[in-house]
């Protein structure tokens, strides 16, 4: 680690660490790393479902490679449920990881036990989204930043530990006389800047800061990101910031890890990643942020439906039951835009939601022919986007004939239908992670040369 | 209206007669140490059609400027002044029939008499109310030949409970942040829409607790006209099998589909006003997006106004046609949205945008506003912002700001705005 305090970042003007507008953390040690790491939450509850085996498992980080490097603030952003917040307690061991490694500067700190891992404590420290919650409201703030010199056998004395207290909470933007205050006196925004004192007591390497600003108002919230940016460079500091907010990932990241259903989807430095997206996801993510400047509007991209269960993830590329460009099969007619509403139909039916029956009632309801015939034209018309007509007509064939099935109360046959027609390799081979640019990667099918299926040819 | 405004109204901008127009309102809360001010005073005009976006941090007011419009701030606060004035002619005579004790005539000579007493008054209707007597509520302003009314409007905040209750749901209704705790979980989606439409629309189908109970016990009629109602209303927010998931309970759908329910719950009786209170806060940005393109196309297909609170200046940039920003109980600014944003005026605004982080343009610093949202208890100076606002003078703690020309239909409460002369 010798060398490494060379690349201490001075303070940015940008709001990032100085190294940021090279882009020139690709050299930089790594501090934390998560190898293949993989947390599962079991279902069941009992003990009979643990002997029947009953109850899914939750995959909420499947299968993540991380690299966190010196000195640099790398964002894992994702939208809520993707698994970003437990793949930062993994990462703290504060949930036993059921897979892969996490390893400290090379050593690996895998489920250690609470006393091995003391140690490694004092170097990665955690700041929380809800201050006030992660504050004992029983405890001054003096006690709540003596406690962990204390048990890291920071400071000489009681006295020198106060002293220590009082420095940090000038450093964090309070005043030294507050020592004696409880969490509760203080507003939220100097309750996070408790937060960060006590992370800061143990003089830690590693910082992973979980959703730290999404609590505070805006004005506020630019003060806390501030500090931040002085502390790292002050404290030398690699900073790990989990967020669901992209406008502040562009202000504070050097890298950014985009997060989608307990998978990383794409890497890349925050600069490149504005500027062009590898995966459809981050394009997508992208798109939907509002934006203060007319000017910088761009198309949005609507996603379908909802973000599936991490209990039973879809296969393949997890993505593909939403994605915008999902590609069709080689010998499809069309293009993708009618492909991507056909399989829309086919990932609904599969889902289990299009219901005949209530379609049924519905119609009959209102008073309008209710046969089977007339329920499955129905069912065509509310699950599929668009209209049929401009389908090929072998898959508009399928799509009715799915439709009977539907009505006469074979799903099973039904979604078998519509598969034999309607396959994405998307769907059928999980993609693998390349790397289309230099220190940037991508798990998606179109970025990846050696992909089956067909190339990006419809736009 | 009869004759023609003899003053210049800064708030009216257009033609168009305001839907909804507040004037002077106060909304306070009486705790151990003193009055909180919540709404200090706040002036707010909504025109048909129109979203207008409310815009401020927490501890801002925003939340209680919306519940006094609909009656429904929670005791012991109190509205204690100022006029929420609904206007629609046939709103006006639907309620003078109905409440024949409640109505006054006020006409334009009475209003320009008010106006001369009391020059601080800009508005008809703080104006007009003014003159209510006791009780009354309905102003009407003109009757036509038959002596109907023909314009007027309706003071909100004078209005007793059960004209409250025909109003809310009916004429404006209003959308929370948090779906799953304002929605019954123990009723399915559909039958809580079909509940709305029922209890203000003239749908044949009875709401007597009998009637209510038969319903929650062997379930409602799935071929009645409210259910029908409810499963279009879904169809509407885009919401996909909308005939199956109207039999889902709120906790089956996914937050997203709650907040679309709760929107088709809204407008399932076409309101003239909805008031969406930070609709999209607790939802993701891919989700945002989609339920803002929603809030939009439905204001055109159901023809209603929207007022927006956010705290995010970004929604509101996308979403709104005018924007007002308020700040510790007070409205600091106000202006169409793309003007507001190019060339904001309230050193509280301009402070706001530059420490909002933004997607676009990475090299901006962002500058954080210092301090803190202060205390609402008896504020003792005058301007709210001056403690924080780093062009302050002396003056500013002392002397009330008022509102100011900074633009084209643009306004700021800024002593040290407004033309030269006039600057502090």
């Amino acid at each position: 680690m010798s060398a490494d305090g060379d690349q201490a970042p001075a303070a940015g003007s940008t709001g990032k660490s100085a190294n940021a507008s090279t882009g020139d953390f690709a050299d930089a040690e790594t501090v934390l790393e998560a190898d293949g790491l993989e947390k599962y939450f079991s279902q069941s509850d009992s003990i009979f479902d643990r002997l029947l085996g009953g109850g899914g498992k939750v995959r909420a980080v499947d299968g993540v490679d991380l690299e966190l490097r010196t000195g640099e603030t790398l964002a894992v952003v994702g939208e809520s449920g993707c698994g970003k917040s437990t793949l930062g307690q993994a990462l703290l061991n504060l949930h036993k990881p059921t897979g892969g490694a996490v390893r400290y500067r090379g050593e690996d700190i895998t489920g250690l036990s609470g006393r091995d891992m003391r140690p490694y404590r004092a170097e990665i420290q955690m700041i929380f989204q809800d201050p006030l919650a992660s504050l004992n409201p029983r405890q001054t703030v003096g006690e709540i930043l003596t406690a962990p010199m204390e048990v890291h056998g920071i400071g000489d004395s009681k006295a020198d530990r106060r002293d220590r207290a009082r420095d940090l909470l000038e450093r964090v933007g309070l005043e030294a006389r507050h020592v004696d205050r409880y969490p509760q006196q203080f507003s939220g925004g100097q309750q996070q800047r408790v937060g960060i004192a006590r992370a800061l007591a143990v003089e830690p390497d590693v910082i992973v800061a979980d959703e730290p600003v999404s609590a505070l108002d805006v004005s506020v919230q630019a003060q806390i990101l501030q500090l931040l940016e002085d502390l790292q460079a002050e404290f030398d500091l690699s900073l790990l910031f989990i967020t669901h907010d992209l406008s502040v990932v562009r202000h504070v990241a050097d890298r950014v890890a985009v997060m989608y259903l307990g998978e990383i989807v794409e890497t890349a430095p925050t600069d490149a990643l504005f500027e062009t997206q590898h995966h459809p996801y981050s394009e997508a993510l992208l798109s939907a942020v509002p934006r203060i400047d007319p000017d910088a509007r761009g198309g949005r991209i609507v996603l379908e439906g909802n973000v599936p269960s991490p209990i039973n993830p879809p296969e393949g590329c997890r993505f593909h039951t939403r994605c915008h460009r999902v590609i069709p099969p080689a010998d499809w007619e069309a293009d993708q835009a009618a492909f991507r509403r056909a399989f829309t139909f086919r990932n609904r039916v599969e889902s289990g939601a299009v219901d005949p029956e209530a379609a049924r009632r519905r119609l009959e309801a209102e008073g309008e022919p209710s046969d089977d015939d007339a329920v499955a034209a129905h069912l065509l018309e509310t699950s599929l986007p668009g209209s049929p007509s401009d389908l090929p007509s072998a898959t508009r064939e399928a799509l009715e004939e799915a439709a009977d099935l539907l009505v006469a109360g074979d799903e099973a046959d039904a979604v078998d239908r519509l598969a034999s027609v309607l396959s994405s390799p998307c769907q059928d081979e999980t993609p693998a992670v390349v790397e289309p640019d230099p220190d940037r990667t991508a798990a998606c099918h179109r970025t990846d040369p050696d992909a089956p299926g067909s190339p990006p040819a419809d736009d | 209206m009869a004759t023609e405004p003899p003053v210049e109204r800064p708030n009216r901008a257009g033609g168009r007669d305001p839907l909804l127009e507040v004037g002077g309102l106060q909304t306070q809360f009486p705790v151990e140490r003193g009055t909180v001010e919540a709404v200090a005073t706040a002036d707010l005009s909504i025109e048909p059609g129109e979203i207008v976006g409310l815009v401020g941090e927490s501890g801002s007011g925003k939340s209680v400027l919306a519940q006094s419009l609909m009656g429904m701030v929670e005791a012991p606060g109190e509205v204690v002044g100022g006029v929420v004035a609904l206007r629609d002619s046939d709103l006006v005579r639907e309620f003078a029939a109905a409440f024949p004790d409640a109505v006054t005539d006020v006409s334009e000579e009475d209003l320009a008499l008010v106006r001369a007493d009391e020059p601080a008054i800009t508005s008809d209707a703080e104006a007009a109310a003014t003159l209510a007597g006791p009780g009354e509520f309905v102003f009407v302003e003109s009757r036509d030949a038959d002596g109907d009314p023909e314009a007027g409007f309706v003071d909100v905040r004078r209005a007793p409970e059960a004209a409250l209750q025909r109003l809310r749901g009916g004429r404006i209704s209003m959308v929370f942040q948090d779906p799953m705790n304002s929605m019954n979980p123990t009723l399915t989606v559909g039958e809580q829409i079909a509940e709305t439409v029922r209890l203000h629309q003239d749908v044949g189908e009875s709401v007597s607790l009998p009637a209510e109970l038969k319903r929650k016990i062997v379930g409602a009629a799935k071929n009645g006209e409210a259910w029908r109602r409810a499963i279009e209303m879904l169809e509407a927010v885009e919401i996909p099998e909308a005939e199956a998931r109207a039999d889902d309970f709120p906790h089956e759908f996914s937050g997203g589909m709650r907040q679309r329910a709760m929107i088709a719950m809204a407008l399932s009786c076409e309101p003239d006003l909805l008031i969406a209170d930070e609709p999209t806060t607790a939802l993701d940005v891919t989700i945002q997006a989609q339920i803002l393109d929603e809030l939009t196309a439905l204001k055109d297909a159901f023809d209603t106004s929207i007022l927006l609170i956010t705290h995010d200046l970004a929604v509101v940039a996308e979403t709104c046609d005018r924007v007002n920003v308020m700040y510790a109980g007070e409205i600091v600014e106000r202006a169409p949205a793309d003007e507001l944003f190019a060339n904001p005026q309230h050193p509280y605004t301009q402070g706001l945008i530059a420490s909002t982080p933004r997607v676009s343009n990475p090299d901006d610093e962002i500058e954080p506003i210092q301090g803190n949202v202060p205390d609402l208890i008896d504020v003792p100076y005058a301007c709210h912002f001056a403690p924080r606002c780093p062009e302050s003078e002396r003056e500013c703690f002392e002397r009330e700001p008022d509102f100011r020309e900074v633009g084209e239909s643009h306004e700021a409460a800024c002593l040290r705005r407004g033309p030269p002369g006039d600057r502090l």
